[in-house]
């Protein structure tokens, strides 16, 4: 089929078509927010309307100031969640993929659970659970990894449960390889989009989760998200733009990462 | 390369689940240096006898040897045995080279002796050109190649090809085939080739197993198996032959149906006997007063004459070869071809 032939044939569909204009629309709706984000956020006197007074990056930087320890804190938090999910998620998955146990089903729907219950319910269940551990923050690092596991699971299964893979971990057993050598040098090379991938949407969640930080954080311990809030409730509306723009430069390249590495794969389970 | 090992199945049975095993008391003797081709329908285990080969099975019952050494309690990393699924599975994150070299990469050989080793591999594949391509831009013959090329590299003593032909284009399939034989001749390893196809089975092998439903019918040089079937299914599934029931006419000749008789190299006389009916076997003739007759029911053209499928009445269907278009539905006079000696079914010598 040549492309006129194609185009041709696209504007003859009319449920074609209305469906493009309705992405159209769709897509502009979501988007608009965020160069008038960027407007006000470099707006002197936002009140006043565009730009009035000037152009400034001095809420920018107002807002970078006051975010800062927050900002730290949370890539911390982040670190700690990608490394404890790690941890107990990719032998969690790998049970999910390659054996059938008796309770694997069980298994599966108690990792996913925390999908199904609204984060303030989850936090509200630790804090009764484990009042004691609050102060420290261990309660938010655990609310967090509660929150992203299935999310890390769900992308992982899959990927480990590909025929193809395990018909070449079978292979490179046959011609030597030890099981440490099988996991370095077949499975994590040929699982690694969907690995990176998960780390990158687990990073990606815990420094954007409100719901269960906005219960557990304590003064000591508080997200990006959860003072995002706060300057919202407190500050002028400049600030508060640019905090949040500020905000979406951590988490929209890895947003971007994820699509990259094929994003439709991503959380299936 | 010298070190092709025997492999002796004695007495071997597996199954997915108990109670319903898929091999079933598997006893086959593949000398060393021999290919061995695994023929059966699919679903007849064969696949599981090469993953029984490499260990990533164990058998319920019975013993694996291979150069006279139980298997039983090896691990396949220690087997040295080389196995090529039917996907050939090949390390797509690594190039043709580092495909090939991996096995004695994970052997911790020397650099020097990997170098050395995989440039012969590549050459002896016919693959050296391809070295540093990633496997995901070959072809299937190319890949096929590598995967060979792969499993040779540790030295195996035992190579497992399963269904290698069967992900390749049917037009190259039987070029490929003969690279394939001189490839596995020219390594001089012990081979155990799984297939499906019949013609495949009969230009590969030095000697082929024919399966059904887990259990070995026979084992013999594809000639004994193509003079000599066992039983029926072998005579249908690797001979491509109908089988009929014959009765004795004398001493030395039977007959197929009212009018069709024809001469076996047997003297006995009583009772009755199968026999393998080959399309070369009987021919369509002219007006005939002693003849049976034939009704065609399918014609296919195959280029110096024409296969034609029907009924021989009293018997039932077959397939014989005519040099002239013929009309479906109508009567056609039909004999045994004079000179052509009939193949009797279950008269061959048991196999050791």
């Amino acid at each position: 089929m040549t492309p006129t032939h194609r185009t041709a044939h696209r504007t003859a569909d009319p449920v074609m078509a209305i469906g493009q204009g309705f992405t159209l629309v769709a897509v502009v709706i979501c988007l608009a927010p965020l160069p008038l984000l960027l407007v006000v956020a470099t707006t002197a006197n936002w009140p006043l309307g565009f730009w009035a007074d000037g152009i400034t990056l001095n809420w920018m930087r107002d807002g970078w100031e006051a975010v800062r320890p927050y900002a730290l804190f949370s890539l911390r938090l982040a670190a700690m969640v990608l490394a404890i999910d790690l941890a107990i998620g990719l032998p969690a998955a790998w049970l999910i993929a390659r054996h059938d146990f008796i309770g694997r089903q069980a298994l599966v729907a108690l990792i996913n659970l925390p999908l199904a219950i609204p984060g303030i319910a989850i936090a509200l269940a630790l804090i009764l659970a484990y009042p004691l551990a609050r102060a420290s923050g261990l309660l938010l690092l655990l609310g967090q990894v509660v929150y992203t596991l299935p999310f890390l699971v769900a992308t992982l299964a899959p990927a480990l449960a590909q025929p193809a893979l395990i018909e070449r971990e079978a292979v490179a057993r046959t011609l030597g390889a030890s099981a440490v050598q099988r996991l370095l040098y077949v499975t994590f090379p040929t699982i690694r989009s969907a690995l990176l991938a998960a780390l990158i949407l687990v990073f990606t969640l815990s420094m954007g989760e409100f719901n269960v930080s906005f219960f557990l954080f304590t003064p000591l311990n508080k997200t990006l998200p959860v003072e995002l809030y706060s300057a919202y409730i407190t500050n002028r509306v400049e600030v508060a733009a640019a905090i949040t723009a500020i905000f979406l430069l951590f988490v929209v390249p890895a947003a971007i990462a994820i699509e990259r590495l094929g994003g439709s794969k991503i959380g299936q389970a | 390369m010298t070190n092709a090992a025997s492999v002796v199945f004695e007495d071997i049975s597996y199954a997915y689940a108990p109670g319903h095993p898929v091999v079933k008391d598997v006893c086959l003797e593949v000398q060393p240096g021999e290919i061995a081709v695994l023929v059966g329908p699919s679903g007849c285990g064969k696949s599981t006898l090469l993953r029984l080969v490499a260990g990533l099975l164990i058998p319920t019952a019975g013993r694996l040897l291979i150069d006279g050494n139980d298997m039983s309690a090896r691990a396949p990393e220690h087997r040295l045995v080389g196995w090529v699924p039917q996907s050939y599975a090949l390390f797509e994150h690594l190039n043709v080279r580092d495909n090939v070299a991996f096995g004695l990469r994970m052997r911790r050989a020397a650099k020097e002796t990997i170098r050395r080793r995989v440039g012969e591999m590549l050459e002896l594949c016919r693959i050296s050109e391809l070295a540093d391509r990633p496997v995901t831009q070959l072809s299937g013959g190319q890949r096929q190649r590598v995967a060979i090329a792969r499993a040779l590299a540790v030295s195996p003593r035992v190579l497992l090809l399963d269904e290698p032909l069967a992900a390749l284009d049917p037009q190259l399939r039987t070029a490929i085939r003969a690279d394939l034989q001189a490839l596995l001749r020219a390594s001089g390893v012990t081979t155990l080739f799984v297939t499906h196809d019949q013609e495949e089975a009969m230009a590969v092998a030095d000697r082929v197993a024919v399966l059904r439903a887990g259990r070995i019918e026979q084992f013999g040089t594809p000639q004994e198996l193509w003079q000599s079937p066992a039983n029926a299914f072998v005579a249908q599934f690797f001979g491509g032959a109908a089988v009929l029931e014959a009765h004795w006419v004398s001493p030395g000749c039977v007959r197929l149906a009212p009018g069709v008789e024809g001469p076996v190299a047997l003297t006995q006389t009583s009772g009755t006997l199968q026999i393998a009916l080959r399309s070369q076997d009987l021919e369509i003739v002219p007006d005939l007063a002693e003849a049976g007759q034939f009704i065609p029911t399918a014609i296919e053209f195959a280029g110096e004459s024409f296969k034609i499928t029907g009924e021989l009445i009293g018997a039932g269907t077959l397939t014989v070869m005519h040099d002239r278009p013929v009309t479906l539905g109508q009567r056609y006079p039909i004999r045994v071809k004079p000179g052509r000696i009939l193949c009797v079914i279950g008269q061959h010598r048991q196999h050791t």
